[in-house]
């Protein structure tokens, strides 16, 4: 496989960090987009591992994607390339504003820009729900509603959602796995 | 030493900041705000404002602005770096981990056992994006909303590119939400003879809500129709203004808590020193109203009968109440035509701007040397008697006051002064 270039890492990055409006979940159209189906740096089969491990580790899930994928192609150097993609335009866009919008808020037009863009994130997040779960089997859809539901109507903590999980594969392996081989 | 304490609360944040963007507000909100006080919670939940209309991860996003507010620029890069670091260590050691034990039945087995419940993850935290807890951030507030989400889902489930249906949907925001207040800009037309002008208003402006409906009240939209309505009505006589104000609570039908909804806004538009609205001949009859109607708690109206006091000191067209200068004269002996009376503190920074441009105007420099205009400095600290005598919500506060002592303009600008009497001296 070619090795890919620091450049483009932190170009692409740069990129999804600019277009990450409202939180880390909106990253995941824009990743599918542009790592997997423009670059193909990762599978599409590897698209939910990423989401797990960047959900499983602490800190923002936008840095823990970037962190995977600029390791995962390159090493550490590919890793700070991709973080630092993700970070600069947050930080250049915030100095800005706490240098001189401080109004920005009460701005009829950027407001109203706003007001159109939340419901189209929202779809943008909710969309690959749809083709992530096309592959799946019966039972892993119904475990997949059942925590939906378990966070949303009960506010479940997710680190424990993601901890139960992970103990379920664990004991699962070890009913599964021959005696001496990992 | 700041940077320190900047370093090792964002490297904090990072490293127990689980589950990204609002699971770490509780933790960012901990330690800026309880634990250092670098900012208060108002502060924070501008921030959270404005991260929210800003690319980027909330946790990235406070540690820019907090670093800056805190430390100037490089404390926005400590808190910036402080709150990557962890990311970027632990991930790298999960990968590595990942990668060395990816094919391995246990790795299979953990990762299949999960995955569906990353995918609970993702579509829950869509969910409350659309039905959030608080009304506040709320992201579908109307018909179009919908209309907008089901098109971007749409267009998202066909590949379309997803940057490019985010500049569409701000495209169609703007259209939707901006363009028509700039076109529309109202015409009042009184049409109805048996009814007057501020009914008139009133009514227009009012009968498309049902003031019944609870969520009707606290709507954006009721919001920016009551503002939409004020600006109109300041442009009108003053007489039909007042008229309109209390026709607009009259609306209400004893609703007590539509009507405790008009006087929230009212404070806040036509009373907060800090609102470009603020306008006491709009707010004096909203109190009257107040005090007046019979819906309204009595316990509720100790704070209309109060504000109404202080509001009628003072009014346009009285004459100002007199008052001991810091020169030991009475206010009244000044004798020139136009007397400007200029509250202030030494130490207020907006005094210092409104000071640098009365001292640079040159209307006020000739009127003041031809004898036209006196200029009355008051240092309202020093001087208990004001406090009672005249409203000084926020200082700076300036009057403009005729021969007769009369107010002309109350707690107004300095521009706008100026522009006044440059109005008054081309007429002559």
């Amino acid at each position: 496989m070619e090795q890919v270039r620091l450049r483009d890492l932190f170009s692409t990055f740069l990129k999804i960090g600019v277009f990450t409006f409202g939180g880390g979940f909106a990253m995941i159209p824009l990743i599918e987009r542009e790592i997997i189906q423009r670059r193909a740096w990762l599978p599409a089969k590897e698209f939910l591992d990423l989401l797990t491990i960047a959900q499983s580790a602490p800190g923002p899930i936008a840095l823990n994607t970037a962190v995977f994928i600029g390791y995962k192609s390159r090493g550490y150097r590919g890793a700070l390339s991709a973080l630092l993609g993700v970070v600069v335009p947050s930080f250049t866009i915030l100095l800005i504003v706490a240098l001189y919008f401080n109004h920005i808020r009460d701005n009829a037009i950027v407001d109203a820009a706003f007001k159109g863009m939340r419901p189209a994130v929202i779809a943008l997040i909710m969309a690959p729900i749809i083709s992530l779960s096309r592959p799946m089997k019966p039972l892993h859809i119904v475990v997949a509603v059942v925590a939906a539901a378990a966070l949303w109507f009960f506010a479940f903590s997710p680190i424990y959602l993601l901890l139960a999980s992970a103990v379920v594969g664990v004991v699962w392996a070890y009913f599964t796995t021959k005696k001496g081989k990992l | 030493m700041i940077y320190l304490q900047l370093f090792i609360s964002y490297l904090k944040i990072g490293f127990f900041g689980f589950g990204g963007g609002y699971s770490m507000l509780s933790l960012i909100q901990h330690e800026v705000v309880v634990n250092h006080e670098w900012i208060s919670n108002a502060a924070l939940s501008d921030i959270i404002a404005i991260s929210q209309m800003t690319p980027g991860p909330i946790a990235i996003n406070s540690a820019t602005y907090v670093g800056y507010t805190v430390a100037g620029f490089w404390g926005s890069v400590i808190a910036t770096a402080a709150v990557c670091l962890p990311s970027l260590t632990i991930m790298v050691l999960i990968t590595r981990f990942f990668l060395r034990l990816k094919g391995s039945n246990y790795m299979e087995c953990v990762m299949t056992a999960m995955r569906p419940s990353v995918m609970g993850m993702i579509a829950a935290a869509s969910l409350l994006l659309i039905f959030p807890q608080d009304k506040q951030g709320a992201s579908m507030i109307d018909i179009w909303s919908w209309i907008l989400f089901a098109a971007a889902f749409v267009a998202s489930l066909r590949k379309v590119n997803p940057i490019n249906l985010i500049i569409l949907s701000a495209i169609a925001g703007i259209g939707i939400y901006y363009i028509p207040t700039v076109v529309a800009a109202p015409s009042p037309k009184v049409e109805e003879q048996s009814i007057s002008p501020s009914q008139a208003i009133a009514q227009r402006e009012w009968s498309s809500f049902d003031l019944s409906q609870s969520e009707v009240i606290g709507s954006e939209r009721f919001e920016q129709a009551w503002v939409d309505f004020i600006y109109l009505i300041c442009h009108q006589e003053p007489y039909i203004a007042y008229g309109a104000i209390k026709e607009s609570m009259r609306l209400c039908n004893d609703n007590s808590e539509a009507l405790n909804a008009l006087f929230e806004l009212g404070e806040r538009y036509l009373y907060n020193p800090n609102s470009p609205m603020r306008n006491d001949e709009l707010f004096i009859p909203m109190l009257e109203f107040m005090i007046d109607s019979p819906a309204v708690d009595p316990l509720l109206k100790i704070r209309p009968k109060s504000l109404l006091k202080i509001a009628k000191l003072n009014r346009m067209g009285q004459v100002a109440n007199n008052f001991t200068t810091d020169g030991g004269e009475q206010m009244h002996q000044a004798e020139s035509p136009f007397t400007i009376l200029y509250f202030h503190n030494p130490d207020c920074t907006d005094c210092k701007r409104t000071s640098a441009v009365i001292s640079r105007s040159e209307i006020i420099r000739e009127l003041t040397y031809g004898g036209q205009l006196t200029i009355i400095p008051t240092l309202s600290d020093n001087n208990p008697q004001i406090d009672t005598l005249y409203d000084l919500k926020a200082i700076p506060s300036l009057y403009l006051l005729d021969e007769q002592k009369r107010v002309l303009l109350k707690d107004a600008t300095i521009e706008s002064i100026i522009e006044a009497l440059t109005y008054i001296f081309q007429q002559q």
